[in-house]
């Protein structure tokens, strides 16, 4: 388990920095960050001044050299535009994200595994055609469009819940929930899946056989031999969610990473995007690396 | 179990102390701001922020247009280049520090000196460098003669006290905690969320005392939310530009509309000089062609319902010098856009690109029209890139260009006259034009004569519009959301005075 677990981070490592030279190299193409900086109207000396002040007239591998050390000490640079220290800025961000998105996974787990356990045991039932029928309609439903629903519904028609912004936890049901119904048609269908699987195979109808309880053969028998690949799926969705979700962030102006790697990227500010970037491929990285531990935990035939 | 369902039904049904009980007007804004410090970003929110907690030494009244002392008691020019202003006495920064003239030329120097180079400070950069006369006398010494300096001294140049923005650091610290002498005190930024606080040692000079005690700036980047949050009371203004006109009417019961007309202008520009490496434009009558076949008070009623201003002139006709009768008129007229296109030798019209980068429906419709009379275009689509776009301008690559202009909020045809007919380095985006315009508005730039600068931009405005160098289309109304509950109105200069709002 252990060399797992470091050859997993060897990988995470890799990928962390091929991705943050990708993202640098990206944003000089795209756009000339000194340029981005300066008024329209800037003589050329005005702009070089600029260059020089934060350094973006050494060479592209020799500035990245020096964002990367820099960064392995913990140290990722002040905000070119706002001048802010990057992790000042990133860590409150940073908390309404996993505060979003982990609220969006609990509301996830609560309706999907009971619903995919339901709809596969009494599969072709009224109850697995609801749940099908959940699935389809969550997956093809546009999210920003279904988030502006909720609003319309709970927010200007009922005047129960607010519009948007962060704040009491009556700010976090909207947002969590739009998140939750973007996420819940996969986990759903792969719970759904997975124990029909499971529920055809002999030691399942052996324990029926034996007379054990219903309830005991579905959750005790066949739910936890069922759970791997779904919790598996449930760490991708998680990690995607805590890179940011731009569309539910902007819709309900949930102050989080999403937002702040928007106005970033359009102002060229390279030391944040950069953070940016490297903790989203930490937090997919982390995620999945979780579940694996976690299916190693729950099925005993895992052996890494 | 039942406890616990009401307490679950209270607490959902309790909604937060709507604005009027709390005495709180709440702002939704579009975007997130990084800095709350004008001079570093050429953002229009950072600059209504600034207006609201900070002051500039002359105000522009937003009825009148007429310029009002405010941190300055009067002024006058002691040489042509030389503007020396009498200050303020027993005015108070919000940090307890007294204002003189210290502060002025701190705050000034900084902008030409060590923060010149950032993206707020263009429009002060005439500005040489500024004298203490004594502690309540400046004297401001310009490069050059500069017919607009009141104009942006009002427009932009907030003061700040000398103990930050004189320190090292202090103006990256200005950006994150703003400090005026302005009518709103910031308090904090909490989850974009910017509050302020009356200043009850406000000096008021030409603004008002705010009649509404606490202010709170939301960002909601997505339009439906802020609909949806004026509507439940959430949010009591939306800032103008934050509404499109077709949704003016959706706004239900508890809000209404409010227009201003602004200075942007919407316009056509020709490449007349083929350095894009299309030459059909460096013919007049193609140019006269193309204004012929456009039908733009069709754009203003049905695509724009009603929210916009038809116009002849290449600049806004509420900017000194700005005359329509100067201008030469296109009536909508496709057969004689054909004719015209005939006789420059294109009777079967030709194929162009066509760029814009805002208001899609209005340069879509620019293409219909042209179609109807030959000229098939290809539109090359910069959404929301005008930087992009305004390089590609300034280096003369857009054979064919339906742009925008805000004149910086200047009220001087020069913002826009010298900025795209002059030859030369203040010519940024001149991609056409002739000698009689070039020195027409050169000379209104070098004299403070009004007549003399009314006269020489009449003159101009004949000859742009006579060689249809570029083709006026229409000046802007931009919508903001008022709650009903609150009496405001947004501004023309789009600088948006909230500590103007009180309870209905």
């Amino acid at each position: 388990m252990t060399a797992y677990i470091l050859q997993r981070l060897g990988q995470a490592l890799i990928i962390a920095v091929l991705l943050s030279i990708t993202t640098f190299l990206l944003l000089f193409v795209a756009k000339d960050p000194a340029r981005a900086l300066a008024r329209p109207d800037a003589t050329a000396a005005e702009v070089q001044a600029l260059r020089l002040r934060y350094g973006l007239d050494r060479s592209v591998p020799e500035q990245y050299w020096r964002w990367a050390t820099a960064a392995l000490r913990g140290d990722f640079g002040t905000s070119l535009y706002s001048q802010q220290p990057v992790t000042s800025l990133l860590a409150p961000r940073i908390g309404a994200t996993v505060q979003l998105a982990g609220v969006a996974i609990l509301l996830t787990v609560i309706m999907a595994l009971p619903l995919g356990v339901l709809a596969a045991v009494r599969r072709g039932s009224l109850t697995d055609l609801f749940a099908s029928a959940l699935a389809v309609a969550g997956q093809a439903m546009p999210i920003f469009w279904f988030g502006l629903m909720l609003i319309v519904l709970f927010s200007v028609q009922l005047g129960w819940l607010p519009v948007s912004g962060r704040g009491t936890w009556r700010h976090l049901v909207l947002p969590s929930f739009t998140l939750a119904v973007s996420v819940l048609p996969l986990t759903m269908r792969l719970t759904r899946s997975a124990m029909l699987d499971v529920v055809a195979q002999d030691y399942v109808r052996t324990a029926t056989a034996k007379g054990v309880g219903r309830s005991a053969v579905v959750w005790k028998h066949a739910a936890r031999n069922a759970a791997t690949p779904v919790v598996l799926a449930l760490g991708m969705q998680f990690g995607a969610l805590l890179g940011g979700t731009v569309v539910t962030e902007t819709v309900f102006a949930w102050p989080g990473l999403g937002d702040l790697a928007v106005t970033s990227v359009s102002t060229a500010d390279l030391p944040v995007v950069q953070a940016i970037v490297l903790f989203a491929a930490a937090v997919v990285v982390a995620s999945n690396l979780m579940a694996d531990v976690i299916v190693g935990l729950i099925d005993p035939r895992v052996r890494y | 179990m039942k406890r616990l369902a009401a307490v679950l039904v209270a607490l959902v049904f309790a909604t937060a102390l709507a604005g009027r009980e709390s005495d709180t007007l709440n702002v939704a804004f579009e975007r997130t701001m990084l800095t709350l410090d004008t001079y570093a970003t050429s953002e229009r929110l950072a600059l209504i922020v600034a207006h609201n907690v900070a002051d500039t030494l002359i105000h522009r009244n937003a009825t009148t247009n007429e310029f009002e002392p405010h941190l300055a008691t009067s002024w006058e020019w002691a040489s042509p280049t030389e503007l020396v202003l009498k200050l303020r006495q027993g005015v108070k920064f919000h940090n307890g520090d007294d204002f003189s003239a210290a502060d002025v030329a701190a705050t000034l120097n900084w902008v030409v000196g060590e923060g010149a180079g950032l993206a707020g400070t263009g429009t002060l950069q005439w500005i040489d460098h500024v004298e203490v006369v004594d502690p309540y006398t400046v004297r401001i010494v310009s490069r050059a003669l500069t017919p607009t300096a009141i104009e942006t001294l009002a427009l932009v140049g907030v003061i700040y006290p000398e103990s930050i923005i004189g320190r090292e650091g202090g103006a990256v610290e200005l950006g994150q905690h703003p400090v005026g002498t302005g009518p709103y005190v910031f308090v904090s930024n909490d989850n974009n969320k910017l509050k302020f606080e009356r200043f009850d040692d406000y000096f008021v000079g030409s603004k008002t005392m705010p009649a509404i005690k606490n202010l709170v700036i939301h960002t909601l980047p997505e339009e439906a939310s802020r609909i949806a949050a004026l509507m439940t009371g959430d949010i009591d203004i939306v800032r103008s530009g934050g509404i499109s006109p077709d949704q003016a009417m959706a706004l239900g019961s508890r809000a209404h509309a409010e227009a201003a007309d602004i200075l942007r202008i919407w316009f056509v520009q020709f490449d007349a000089t083929a350095s894009s490496g299309s030459n059909y434009f460096t013919d007049a009558r193609v140019r006269r062609a193309v204004a012929h076949a456009i039908d733009k008070h069709e754009i203003v009623e049905v695509l724009l319902s009603g929210y916009g201003n038809v116009i002849d002139v290449p600049c806004n006709p509420v900017q000194f010098g700005c005359q329509s009768d100067a201008a030469v008129v296109y009536d909508y007229d496709p057969v004689e856009a054909r004719r015209l296109l005939a006789e420059a030798g294109y009777p079967d019209g030709f194929t162009v690109d066509i760029f814009g980068y805002r208001d899609q429906q209005v340069v879509q419709a620019i293409q219909g029209y042209l179609e109807e009379v030959g000229i098939r275009t290809n539109l090359q689509w910069y959404g929301g890139q005008y930087d992009v776009v305004a390089k590609r301008l300034a280096a003369g690559e857009l054979p064919l260009y339906v742009g925008s202009w805000g004149s910086s909020s200047v009220y001087d045809a020069s913002a826009v006259l010298n900025i795209h007919f002059e030859k030369g380095d203040v010519g940024e985006f001149t991609v056409g034009t002739d000698d009689t315009i070039d020195e027409a508005v050169r000379r209104a730039l070098e004299t403070v004569d009004l007549d003399e600068r009314m006269q020489l931009y009449a003159t101009a405005i004949h000859e742009i519009t006579n060689e249809a160098f570029m083709f006026p289309l229409y000046a802007g109304r931009v919508v903001a959301g008022v709650s009903n509950d609150v009496l405001w109105q947004p501004s023309p200069d789009e600088i948006e005075r909230y500590y103007d709002a009180s309870w209905r």
